[in-house]
């Protein structure tokens, strides 16, 4: 395959991870957090300097990135998964900030805002390509199961959700730190495929991108916030004219799917196995989807 | 052609449909009453008349239609005091009506407006900086009174003004309607306190699952059997 | 040396002030927190800059061309962006999403058409700095606060002595009562989104006259979300008192302790205000006007 292409992929696979996470707390939890980026950061920082400064190999710094991002994931929710949800929104946007600044001005480890440089490309396709659909494996069964009915139940109304008996405080950092162990992945395996990282990488706005390719497929559909992440994540490439006028476009898309779709492109259908294998045998009766659960 | 005509109208939200052919009639000067158990479509009736809601059929009022949306209706002379007050609780009893006034053609009419609603309850003169939430019960009701007459409408529509209130203070804002009648408005009261609103009432109606079941003066539906079983029956035992 | 700071600081606080009174306003009535402010901000910064550098005018009539300007493309955003959503009655969240993605997408706009250069207002006022007993205060900072000043008085003015601000008062706490007072709701939306936008408008002007024009000049509404919710989510007093302070503690940090830690400080101060005092500064002066409760 060819090397472009193939780092798309990784990219694109990369940014799907990271999404799923994204979906879990925002989607089906009706969480909306700026900080995914943060967790990223952390991810992709510690296995980099793990790996660089001393020496351990790359599994194993991306399992302490996710170790130190559950700790501060731990610490980050428990004081502000109390708040109401505007200010649990922007008390992550601030925790975002903060991580980034803290990579700035501790520049002796970190490099400051140049960054760390030489990381080797130790991440391939396949790699991506396991992980992404163990992720969306984990994902799937999350919201299938009892935990995500609980979710649901908080999106929908949390104080309804409370007397019905649901730990809500509980079950939010338990998406919080699915989330947060997600960004952090999705970090590790982006600082081991593009050679270098810095600060700027992981701007809010990085996190506001996640945002809206929830939205942009849709809260309800798993299936389809995948396919926004990709179409999202591969559009920007694919349509080459002019670099500046991409991201036009592509805002522009966003904006008319808010106002005419706001249910996102694919409301709540969901594409399930037995659907896939379906079509495969040419048995195409059953393309209409199962809907989510719960308004 | 009657002065508010209600010409076959429906309302539905969504596939339930809330009102079915709907027709009714007030003439200039009327009390016209329209009573209902608790979901029967009274307050849906009340929406479509102030253009709140959207309707199939027509409602003309004083020789035109009725216009659409309810802010239209309301400048036109067409006011309604909502179920529950809906008086502005965060600014003060004197704000709440300046807003009521909004609708007055003739602005210089304003302060003979304001001195009339003092006079009628001198309570709101006295409480006029107090923020309207701080009122009681009553007094909030009597504040959505006067503020729906501050703009001097032709046609009242009133939503169970009596919902929530002491017995003794129903007294009063019935009195109440009956005096704002008796200077030329003209008044529909929709209620489920069926006894009192059809004692004061021209003419009356019965609303049973969006459809009228009965219609007649106020004295003849209190005679009537049917209504009495089903509307006064137990709460006429005061 | 301190007096210097503080005049400093209150001039950055006033405009943190007129940004965070906009955004506050508009969270006011439709209870989202309106990122596409942002872009008014920075778009109001590039019209000023063409303008006065079109006709060769001084501050007041490019101040003047920048609050209409502001006002007006507050509106538009508010007709195509956020009204076909409120009209399918959809969730707020959709609103605010909605206005993310404006933002973004206004940001690209201008970076498309002009690039992600800066642009240098020429100078709009005849001297540059005041001295007095010692201090020297750039002139911008003393016009930046006196117009800030003006217009938030006229704003007080305007809600509550005239009845479309008592409207847009009233609105904050029942969007479906106006209506039956004859007033029509999308127009006071509209004007609320006008008022909002040439507050913008101003602070978009001193922006770009003391920090260049740039696309992403709007980033700064971010201090105004930040000033609204230390405020009290929905207290315009609320919100400029801590507009003020933010501006101060901002101006001392990069002064005495250096800009690298700056944002670090404030969100760290902001966190611990919404962890002990979450009904924000205007809980704590008793200011709160509406509902502590309302949602994103
Ligand atoms: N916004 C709405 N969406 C869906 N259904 C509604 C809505 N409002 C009212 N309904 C339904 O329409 C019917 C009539 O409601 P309406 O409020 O007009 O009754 P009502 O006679 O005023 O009752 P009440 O005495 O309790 O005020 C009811 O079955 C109600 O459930
Ligand atoms: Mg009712």
């Amino acid at each position: 395959m060819n090397s472009y292409l193939a780092s798309i992929l990784i990219f694109t696979g990369i940014n799907l991870i990271s999404v799923l996470g994204m979906f879990l707390l925002m989607g089906l939890t009706g969480l909306l957090s700026f900080g995914q980026v943060g967790f990223m950061a952390i991810g992709a920082y510690v296995t980099a300097i793990s790996y660089m400064r001393f020496g351990l190999p790359f599994g194993a710094g991306l399992l302490l990135g996710v170790g130190v991002s559950l700790l501060v994931g731990l610490v980050i929710g428990t004081v502000t998964l109390k708040l109401r949800n505007d200010y649990f929104a922007l008390a992550t946007y601030g925790f975002a900030e903060v991580i980034k600044n803290v990579l700035i001005y501790f520049s002796g480890y970190t490099g400051g805002s140049m960054g760390v440089f030489g990381i080797p490309a130790i991440v391939t396709l396949p790699m991506v390509i396991v992980i992404f659909l163990a992720a969306l494996v984990l994902c799937r069964n999350f919201k299938v199961s009892k935990l995500g009915r609980n979710s649901l139940a908080i999106r929908n109304d949390e104080l309804a959700a409370k007397v019905m008996g649901i730990n809500t405080f509980k079950q939010k950092l338990l998406v919080f730190l699915f989330s947060a162990v997600f960004g952090s992945v999705a970090g590790s395996l982006l600082a081991f495929s593009t050679y270098y990282i810095e600060p700027n990488m992981f701007n809010w706005s990085k996190s506001v991108e996640l945002i809206v390719i929830v939205f942009f497929g849709g809260i309800n559909s798993l299936t389809g916030v995948v396919f926004a992440g990709m179409a999202l994540t591969l559009l920007p490439e694919i349509l080459h004219f002019g670099a500046e006028w991409r991201m036009v476009i592509y805002t522009a898309i966003i904006i008319v799917t808010m106002i005419y779709r706001p249910t996102g492109l694919f409301g709540r259908w969901e594409l399930s196995l037995s659907q896939i294998l379906g079509w495969i045998k040419g048995r195409r009766k059953s393309a209409v989807g199962r809907g989510g659960q719960g308004a | 052609m009657a002065y508010l005509d209600v010409n076959n109208i429906c309302v539905s939200y969504g596939r339930n449909q809330a009102l079915n052919n709907i027709s009714m009639k007030a003439e200039k000067g009327q009390i016209v009453t329209v009573i209902g158990a608790n979901g029967a479509g009274k307050s849906t009736l009340i929406n479509a008349i102030s253009g709140v809601l959207r309707y199939s059929g027509k409602i003309s009022f004083d020789g035109k239609p009725l216009p659409y949306p309810a802010y239209k209706a309301a400048c036109s002379g067409v006011i309604q005091i909502p179920e529950g007050r809906k008086i502005f609780p965060n600014i003060s009893v004197a704000e709440n009506l300046i807003l009521g006034g909004y609708a007055l053609r003739d602005k210089s009419q304003f302060e003979s407006r304001l001195q009339a609603v003092y006079e009628l309850f001198p309570v709101l003169k006295d409480r006029k900086e107090q923020a309207g939430g701080s009122l009681s019960g009553g007094e909030q009701q009597m504040l959505a009174i006067s503020r729906g007459l501050m703009s001097n409408p032709s046609l009242l529509l009133l939503d169970e003004p009596s919902l929530g209130l002491a017995p003794l203070v129903i007294r009063d804002v019935f009195n109440l309607i009956k005096t704002v009648n008796a200077q030329g408005v003209t008044v529909i009261l929709v209620e489920q306190n069926a006894k009192q609103a059809l004692e004061l009432a021209d003419w009356a109606y019965v609303l049973e699952n969006g459809v009228f079941v009965a219609e007649g003066s106020g004295e003849d539906l209190l005679a009537d059997d049917v209504v009495r079983r089903a509307y006064l029956g137990v709460r006429d035992a005061t | 040396m301190l007096v210097q700071q503080i005049i400093n600081g209150l001039s950055l606080g006033s405009v943190y002030a007129l940004m965070a009174v906009g955004f506050a306003l508009v969270f006011s009535i439709l209870k989202f927190s309106n990122f596409s402010h942002g872009s008014v901000i920075m778009l109001s910064a590039y019209l000023g800059l063409w303008f006065s550098n079109r006709f060769d005018v001084g501050l007041f009539p490019t101040l003047l061309v920048c609050m209409i300007g502001g006002g007006t493309i507050a509106v538009i955003i508010e007709k195509i962006g956020f009204k076909p959503i409120r009209d399918k009655n959809g969730p707020l969240i959709y609103l605010f999403v909605s206005s993310i993605a404006i933002s973004m997408f206004l940001q690209y706009l201008m970076t498309a058409l002009l690039g992600g250069r800066f642009f240098m207002y020429r100078p709009l006022l005849k001297s540059s700095s005041w001295r007095f007993a010692g201090i020297t205060i750039p002139i911008v900072n003393l016009a930046m606060l006196a117009a800030s000043i003006v217009a938030l008085v006229f704003l007080l003015y305007v809600l509550y002595r005239t009845t479309i601000g008592i409207a847009i008062r009233a609105a904050a706490t029942d969007l479906s009562t106006p209506n039956l007072l004859g007033i029509n709701i999308n127009m006071l939306i509209s004007i609320t989104f006008f008022i909002s936008g040439a507050l913008a408008g101003i602070a978009g002007l001193f922006l770009g006259m003391s920090l260049n024009v740039y696309p992403q000049l709007g980033g700064l509404v971010l201090k105004a979300f930040v000033a609204t919710v230390v405020g009290g989510l929905g207290s315009l007093g609320g919100a400029v008192i801590a507009a003020f302070l933010l501006g101060l503690l901002e101006t001392m940090i990069t002064a005495y302790i250096g800009g690298a830690v700056t944002p670090m400080v404030s969100f760290t101060v902001m966190i611990l205000f919404l962890l002990f005092k979450p009904e924000g500064v205007a809980g704590l002066l008793g200011l709160s006007s509406g509902s502590a409760t309302q949602k994103l």
